[in-house]
């Protein structure tokens, strides 16, 4: 297999092929601290792609109550039991990835370490949704205030992977990574549905449709995408979690592209299980109240220095995080730059216009509880 | 015992001309000569095409042909293999139909779910200077494939299978655009506006189409991993399952007009595959055969010669036979003291008194 550079792992790597980046690479920053799991994402995108025969039980967006939510079934608990206990070297200045990705522990005749979900992993979208991480029964979780359990909301569609699991495992070529955007897709025409991609993918994001009987995916809403318009999940966040752009290697960052400035400069948000190995291109803002142990499993050795990062913004500090992070589904365009200007973040389109201008502190405007023009009481004055 | 050695000589010199008579008019079939050459018998008239228990399939000779486990490019089946097929080829005029037999004593012929895989079986066709090319063809070098697979022949013969067979407790209110009620069948309840949502469906791809014409597809391939389908469908067939095992038909014509064809003639090649869908076979992961070669019979015999051929021997051999019986006559007492060092046994003393 050829060698290919994950600047995620911080070294080389081996691949199905040759590395091959886009032009230009699809991103998404999460900030798990933001999501309230309201599932308008997974709705959004239900409602536009999956809707047909055959696809009842796709969720090519899901969200996840972690620790215990999964879907399929397990997802992630199954892949890191294949994988076994891994090491990172982090006595440099950059963390290098010291064990075996799932292309580089492949078992003979595999190409991908992987497994094959069942029609139950798929049956039970969300299996452990705001479940309490403890029986109730025990004094120490029935309640107190704070609380002693800990969970959080974890958003996913796919990756779109720089090296996918997908794309290196279907024999027929059948999956794709384009040059322009570097989405990847499952052409239509040529997937016979072997399911390849289906097992080799640790974060089962392809599905087999149970009527076409050949295998889809996330499609990044490319069509909204090519128009400079984020895709329907981040558009309708509720939360406004979503932050949608391109993201750069290490060494071309622009610290004026908000994906950029979030993922290279600040290195807030974190890759989900970079491990694995597959420089996956949804990037997460780690959540501030779980176990720290837990998140560095999950996103791996910078996972403590970003909840830092994220504790200093929230304390005050940080104007330019805040106000990146601001521009979240702050407008249905793609953003391809943002400013920091005086006590508004700015937010510029793929053309270089402004599209958005966000207050990084909301004006407070109290407003007299009695209306004399409308002769009317207010409820809300604020 | 009063038989003579003589008379066993002719019986038996008998038995295996009318035999041979036989063969040559195709009523019995013949053993294997060589392990990688499949012998075909000619059929004066219509192929079984669909009837893998026809009895024409006696008159050729079954082909044991070994398979092993694919292994030259991954991924590749873990499980154990199907360790052999018995190929028999008739051909017609213009035809040619192989019968596969092999044993599998599951019958895998759904793919609705996760994890339903199909049985199948495949013949790679390929001129006899592809011997290099038995991994599916090769850049430039592109070979004709037909592969029968048992979900398709399903579909033909029960209908569309569908969320409604796998999942029977199923139920959705609605599907954008589709007509009528649950469960909404393919292809009825859903006009083309209904279709954009089954994507596979909309762009063409065979293996969604719900309204399948063959069982075989007719493909064509340069190298593993780029199989496609053909636009010119020539290749039909049926499979039965016994309860222990498979007899597929696959037929296709000696020669098309399709340029994507392999002519079936001399010097022809054949590889065979076979996936066994309860060891999640699918893809690369297969049982592959190493190439074997056909013998076709002369399409070009008329076959009232061989008739005629068959009758002159038929012929021959009564006018050696019956001749003989009608000589014979009840024997003599033997002279006991008569040493058989003399030499002539109790047949030739009969011909002597004859």
């Amino acid at each position: 297999m050829p060698d290919v550079k994950n600047w995620q792992l911080g070294r080389m790597m081996k691949y199905e092929y040759e590395e091959s980046r886009p032009d230009r690479q699809v991103a998404a920053v999460f900030d798990i601290n933001k999501c309230i799991g309201c599932q308008t994402c997974t709705l959004a995108c239900k409602t536009t792609w999956t809707s047909g025969k055959g696809q009842e039980y796709m969720l090519w967006n899901s969200v996840e109550t972690k620790p215990w939510g999964s879907y399929p079934l397990g997802w992630d608990a199954r892949i890191l039991d294949l994988s076994g206990k891994q090491t990172w070297d982090t006595s440099g200045a950059t963390p290098v990835y010291r064990g075996k990705t799932i292309f580089e522990a492949a078992p003979d005749g595999e190409r991908v370490l992987g497994w094959q979900p069942e029609d139950q992993d798929w049956a039970n979208p969300n299996r452990g949704e705001d479940e309490t991480s403890g029986a109730l029964t025990e004094d120490k979780y029935h309640m107190k205030i704070p609380h002693q359990v800990w969970q959080f909301y974890l958003a996913r569609i796919c990756n779109h992977c720089t090296y996918p699991g997908c794309l290196a495992s279907c024999p027929r070529k059948a999956i794709y990574k384009r040059k322009e955007d570097g989405v990847v897709l499952i052409d239509q025409q040529r997937c016979r549905g072997y399911r390849e991609c289906v097992k080799a993918c640790p974060y089962k994001r392809p599905m087999y449709n149970h009527t076409t009987r050949v295998s889809e995916k996330c499609i990044f809403c490319y069509p909204a995408m090519e128009k400079g318009i984020i895709p329907r999940c981040m558009r309708n966040c509720i939360g406004k979690i979503r932050i949608v752009g391109y993201v750069s290697t290490p060494e071309n960052a622009d610290p004026e592209n908000p994906i950029d400035y979030l993922v290279h400069v600040k290195k807030l948000a974190l890759p989900m299980y970079p491990h694995l190995g597959l420089e996956p291109n949804v990037y997460y803002v780690p959540p501030i109240n779980v176990p720290r142990q837990f998140n560095r499993q999950m996103f791996g050795p910078l996972a403590d220095a970003a909840v830092d990062t994220y504790t200093r913004m929230r304390q005050g500090g940080e104007p330019e995080l805040r106000a990146v992070l601001l521009l979240s589904v702050s407008t249905p365009k793609l953003l391809r730059k943002f400013r920091l200007d005086g006590d508004e973040a700015v937010g510029y389109d793929i053309l270089g216009q402004e599209v958005v201008r966000v207050p990084l502190k909301e004006p407070e405007i109290v407003r007299p509880e009695y209306d004399a023009a409308l002769q009317v009481y207010r409820h809300n004055i604020t | 015992m009063d038989v003579s050695t003589r008379k066993v000589v002719v019986v038996v010199m008998a038995i295996a001309m009318v035999l041979t008579a036989g063969q040559l008019v195709g009523v019995f079939g013949t053993t294997a000569q060589a392990q990688d050459v499949l012998a075909g018998a000619y059929v004066d008239g219509t192929l079984p095409v669909t009837e893998p228990s026809s009895s024409l399939w006696s008159r050729a000779t079954a082909l044991e042909i070994a398979l092993s486990a694919q292994a030259v490019v991954a991924p590749i089946r873990a499980g154990p293999f199907v360790p052999a097929l018995r190929v028999r080829l008739l051909t017609n005029l213009t035809h040619a139909a192989f019968l596969i037999e092999w044993d599998d004593a599951t019958k895998d012929n759904r793919t609705t779910r996760d994890v339903e895989f199909r049985d199948a079986v495949a013949i790679l066709y390929g001129p006899g200077d592809a011997t290099r090319y038995v991994c599916m063809g090769g850049p430039g070098k592109a070979l004709q494939v037909t592969q029968w697979k048992a979900d398709w022949q399903a579909d033909l013969e029960e209908g569309f299978r569908d969320l409604e067979h796998a999942y029977p407790n199923f139920w959705v209110d609605m599907y954008p655009y589709a007509i009528g009620g649950p469960p909404y069948r393919l292809p009825d309840a859903f006009p083309a506006e209904a279709r954009v949502y089954l994507p596979g469906w909309q762009v063409g791809n065979p293996f969604s189409d719900p309204l399948k014409v063959t069982a075989v597809e007719d493909a064509v391939a340069e190298g593993f991993g780029t199989l496609a389908t053909q636009a010119s469908q020539d290749a039909i067939g049926r499979g039965v399952h016994s309860g222990t095992g498979w007899a597929v038909v696959i037929a296709r014509p000696l020669v098309s007009e399709d340029p994507e064809d392999v002519i079936l003639g001399v010097g022809t090649i054949l590889a065979f595959a076979v996936w066994d869908g309860s060891s999640r076979d699918v893809g690369s992961r297969k049982s592959v055969s190493s190439w074997v070669d056909v013998q076709l019979p002369n399409p070009t015999a008329p076959p009232f010669l061989l008739v005629g051929l068959a009758l002159v021997i038929v012929l021959v051999v009564f006018s050696m036979v019956v001749p003989m019986l009608r000589r014979r006559r009840p024997q003599p007492p033997k002279e006991r003291t008569r040493d058989a060092s003399e030499g002539d046994s109790p047949e030739s003393s009969n011909r002597r008194e004859g």
